[in-house]
């Protein structure tokens, strides 16, 4: 159930977390915010969010950073995070970091429901491909 | 030297030995003066006061013994031919003496007169074989310390180069990072108040933000193209090609446009043929460059505007043409050849605020060539111009011998060509299927080419033989698993891929073409095997 899921949103561009928190409310979640990394940092142990839309690139304490000390805490490890960046450059940092889904902005709002609900429903990452189930090659 | 006089010394302090050595040269037929010098310490100053062309030295002097007199010697006079006198034949005295700098010896008592003239003149032009060994020597030494030098400026810059080449990129990326930020927002809230999210939204609101939503990705389009120069110079162009409509195609980017000449009053006429043949093309791209050509001919039309949109199938060369027509001022011929050059904008007679990047063009030539397509241009000056382009028809074996043509043309020559053959599990939903499609349509790179056998099988043509297809192969497994990471929906079904085949282009062309053909018409016989 998304009804008692809290859901932190982390942007420096105020109208993208208005925008993001109307999506999220409107598909039922809870929602609180932070405009940068040491906000966001001091607002996901206040408030101990079920999961993070997270921008990369901010002024001061970037995404990746935030991701960083997130994933080094016991506490909030098992957070997952999304993250988004209007640069597609940053996917693959982002994913390697840890991050639990990757989203370009400009996103669509169904496709981060739809990365949020998964995140919340699966928060830690399958586990990697069985070598055996792999591809043969035969010549 | 026949004709000229040799002049001789010699060291020596037996008077006899002197004799004999004049008598002898007295006997020659080349001519020859001698100084005679009967200590090495004479010998010297003679050869410090003035120059000889050959010197011939006794080994046992007064003031010097041994091989240690021509070392002295050669001390003294690093160029001129040294000549030992011995009285024993001996082969170790000869290579010392060699070795110390002498050109040859004569063994006293044994040379007759035109032995002895032979063997200085031999000692003399190997003297000068060796100074011009060593001018040559010290020229390639010279040429060898510029090419290091040029080596290290070549290097520099090339690291100047791949710096300014870094700093594009960085440049590129954040410029289009600053684009995208604001459509975001843009876009974002388009989405939201249309879907009354914020309120209600009553219909000529909502045909309003629709238009809107319209032009933000025109804006998202155009930063696209941006990238895109870039990424078309690392070929890392992702190209989705596969059978479509063109009526689809052109239903996509029609309100759009339509839009825009209502808005500038022209008169847009689409004339496209209904039962045409489907196409084997990037729709995206097909649909990017009819926007771009479109976009062009509303600027440059005449007042009152008129731009035709027309389509033509031709069977025979197994092609779709896609024109526009336009009734503006028309352009110079001699201006006709630059058009499709980057940032290239031509200078127009009609004063207009339609200024672009001058990519469009560039673009569009390029987008259409990675369709196998070709991009042309008429134009008649005050009547107006017709931009058209071609597309070919969805038939794998037509597309695989545009393909080969390509490749024949190529700068690199001979390729190796490998067809691999992919397939999931019939039981996978038609849309996960259109998912695998996607991802092995992104693993493509720009002279690769994929083709779908039907809903759930591929035939994949790479350029790579057997070792790089290997590689290809573990790259897909690798991306199959991060793909798979990043998907909310789940994860794609596990698919099987095999080698089919590698064949050398053009050598080989003609039995890809047919095990082309077997794959895609001869299915029975294809699953038997």
């Amino acid at each position: 159930m998304v009804k008692d899921k809290q859901v932190l949103v982390v942007d420096d561009e105020p109208e993208l977390v208005r925008g993001i928190s109307l999506w999220l409310t409107a598909a039922g979640f809870g929602t609180c915010n932070a405009h940068d990394g040491d906000d966001a940092l001091a607002v996901v142990r206040k408030r101990k969010p079920d999961a993070i839309v997270l921008d990369v690139r901010m002024p001061g304490r970037d995404g990746l950073s935030v991701l960083d000390e997130l994933q080094g805490d016991v506490k909030t490890k098992h957070i997952p995070v999304v993250m988004l960046s209007a640069s597609i450059v940053d996917q693959q940092r982002a994913l390697d970091a840890g991050a639990r889904f990757f989203l370009a902005k400009p996103y669509d709002g169904k496709d981060l429901i739809a990365a949020i609900t998964s995140a919340i429903d699966n928060p830690s990452l399958p586990e990697e491909c069985d070598e055996r189930a792999e591809t043969c090659l035969v010549c | 030297m026949p004709h000229t006089t040799t002049k001789t010394l010699l060291i020596e302090d037996d008077p006899g030995d002197h004799l004999l050595l004049k008598r002898s040269l007295l006997n020659c037929r080349a001519s020859f003066s001698l100084k005679w010098a009967d200590r090495l310490a004479s010998g010297l100053e003679a050869l410090a006061r003035e120059s000889f062309d050959v010197v011939l030295t006794d080994l046992s002097l007064p003031d010097a013994q041994g091989l240690d007199t021509v070392r002295r010697i050669r001390e003294c006079d690093t160029t001129t031919p040294i000549i030992v006198m011995t009285t024993i034949d001996d082969p170790d005295v000869e290579a010392k003496a060699m070795e110390y700098g002498a050109q040859d010896y004569l063994v006293k008592g044994e040379a007759v007169p035109h032995a002895i003239e032979r063997i200085i003149r031999h000692a003399i032009q190997r003297q000068e074989s060796l100074a011009q060994i060593e001018r040559l020597l010290s020229e390639v030494q010279a040429d060898e310390q510029l090419l290091a030098e040029q080596k290290a400026q070549l290097e520099l810059k090339n690291k100047r180069l791949r710096k300014l080449y870094k700093t594009a990129h960085r440049f590129v990326d954040n410029v289009s990072h600053e684009f995208r930020t604001p459509l975001a927002v843009i876009k974002d809230y388009i989405a939201l108040v249309r879907e009354g999210m914020v309120g209600e939204v009553n219909d000529e609101q909502r045909r309003m933000l629709d238009v809107a939503a319209v032009r933000a990705n025109d804006l998202n389009n155009m930063v696209d193209d941006m990238l895109d120069v870039s990424r078309f110079e690392s070929g890392l162009l992702a190209v989705w090609r596969r059978p479509c409509r063109l009526s689809d195609i052109v239903g996509e980017v029609m309100s759009g446009l339509v839009q825009k000449a209502a808005v500038k009053q022209i008169e847009f006429e689409i004339d496209t043929a209904q039962d045409l043949p489907d196409v084997y093309c990037d729709s995206e791209k097909v649909g990017r460059v009819i926007i771009n050509l479109v976009t062009n001919a509303m600027k440059f039309c005449g007042e009152p505007g008129h731009v035709r949109l027309w389509t033509k199938a031709d069977p025979v060369r197994e092609e779709v043409e896609v024109g526009i027509t336009d009734n503006g001022p028309g352009i110079e011929a001699k201006l006709l050849e630059s058009l499709f050059k980057r940032f290239k904008q031509i200078r127009q007679r009609k004063k207009s605020s339609t200024k672009g990047f001058g990519l469009g063009l560039n673009i569009a030539k390029e987008l259409v060539a990675l369709n196998f397509g070709e991009i042309r241009v008429e134009s008649v000056v005050d009547e107006g111009s017709t931009f058209s382009f071609t597309i070919p028809m969805s038939s794998p074996r037509s597309v695989v011998r545009r393909y080969a043509d390509r490749v024949a043309v190529g700068k690199s020559g001979a390729r190796a060509v490998s067809v691999l053959v992919a397939s999931i599990d019939r039981q996978v939903s038609e849309s996960v299927a259109e998912d695998v499609d996607a991802f092995f349509n992104y693993m493509l790179r720009q002279n690769d080419l994929l083709f779908r056998r039907d809903t759930h099988r591929w035939a994949i043509l790479l350029m790579a033989d057997p070792t790089d297809v290997e590689g290809y192969v573990s790259r897909i497994k690798r991306e199959f698993r991060k793909t798979n990471r990043n998907r909310p929906f789940g994860p794609l079904p596990q698919y099987d891929i095999q080698l089919d085949g590698t064949w050398d282009l053009p050598a080989h062309s003609e039995s890809l073409f047919a095990r082309f053909d077997a794959l895609f018409v001869d299915e029975e016989a294809m699953c038997t095997t």
